[in-house]
């Protein structure tokens, strides 16, 4: 059907889009964290705002999976956000991990938030 | 017009995008299908995506590590898999939206616990994925 196959692609633009997102951070700090840190933040931001449409009757059916399961499902990450934080651990590195992994879930709980609230 | 370094950099750029969109079609898909599997409504813990966000924290640590290391020369196909497919399958966004509905669903305990849960086991997970690909990778060394 079309649904699986626009949600692959909108998964490969936001796999694209971190990863781009990820070397545009890179320009202002050497390491991965930054990149990761505003994709994730930002596209928690806009699966508030996908949902919050939806719930509001503002998207077409099939647009909510589209946009949030496969956009911004691929374009935030969990996985490198742990191994980031996992190795940030193993290197005893506390205060960055701290701000780091405690920054992002509250960030990224509060963008969702955000979202959701602007748009019900 | 843009300098043959630009031009360069532009292109490589590309064809390391190219290769995370494959993955990263991969990944969705595999996320969708599994979702599709084990629906929940946003007033449940989603237990499917924690599953999915820990087991990918695994995989990337020690599957990351092993492959940089084990096939140094095979940029794209690493990237394909760690960027494109591991990124895509976990999930920041859904796991984010969705403690905010647990929240909002009255069930705050709940959404603290499915917050810690992922924080604490993601993080074991992934410090587990790493020192496994360490002693794999000193196995094969010695």
């Amino acid at each position: 059907m079309l649904l699986p196959l626009a949600l692959a692609c909108a998964a490969a633009f936001g796999a694209v889009a971190r990863y781009a997102t990820s070397v545009w951070m890179q320009q202002y700090q050497s390491t991965s964290l930054g990149g990761t840190l505003v994709a994730n933040v930002l596209g928690a931001f806009g699966a508030g705002l996908v949902a919050g449409a939806a719930l509001s009757g503002m998207l077409p059916s099939g647009w909510h999976l589209v946009l949030s399961t496969g956009f911004l499902g691929a374009y935030t990450t969990f996985s490198t956000w742990m191994v980031e934080s996992a190795t940030l651990l193993r290197k005893g590195r506390w205060r960055l991990l701290l701000g780091y992994t405690l920054g992002s879930t509250l960030l990224g709980t509060a963008a969702a938030a955000l979202g959701l609230a602007l748009m019900l | 017009m843009l300098s043959p370094t630009r031009r360069r950099w532009l292109r490589l750029h590309a064809t390391i995008a190219s290769a995370v969109a494959v993955g990263g079609a991969v990944g969705g898909l595999l996320r969708h299908g599994l979702v599709l599997a084990f629906p929940y409504t946003p007033g449940q813990v989603p237990y499917v995506i924690l599953t999915i966000n820990v087991v990918g924290a695994f995989v990337l640590g020690a599957g990351g590590r092993w492959l940089v290391h084990t096939y140094p020369e095979h940029r794209l196909v690493r990237y394909a898999l760690t960027t494109g497919l591991m990124g895509a399958f976990t999930t920041f966004s859904t796991y984010a939206l969705d403690a905010v509905h647990l929240a909002d669903a009255g069930a705050q305990a709940a959404a603290l616990g499915y917050v810690a849960a992922s924080l604490l086991v993601g993080l074991l997970a992934a410090g587990l994925g790493l020192a496994t690909a360490e002693r794999l990778l000193n196995a094969h060394t010695s």
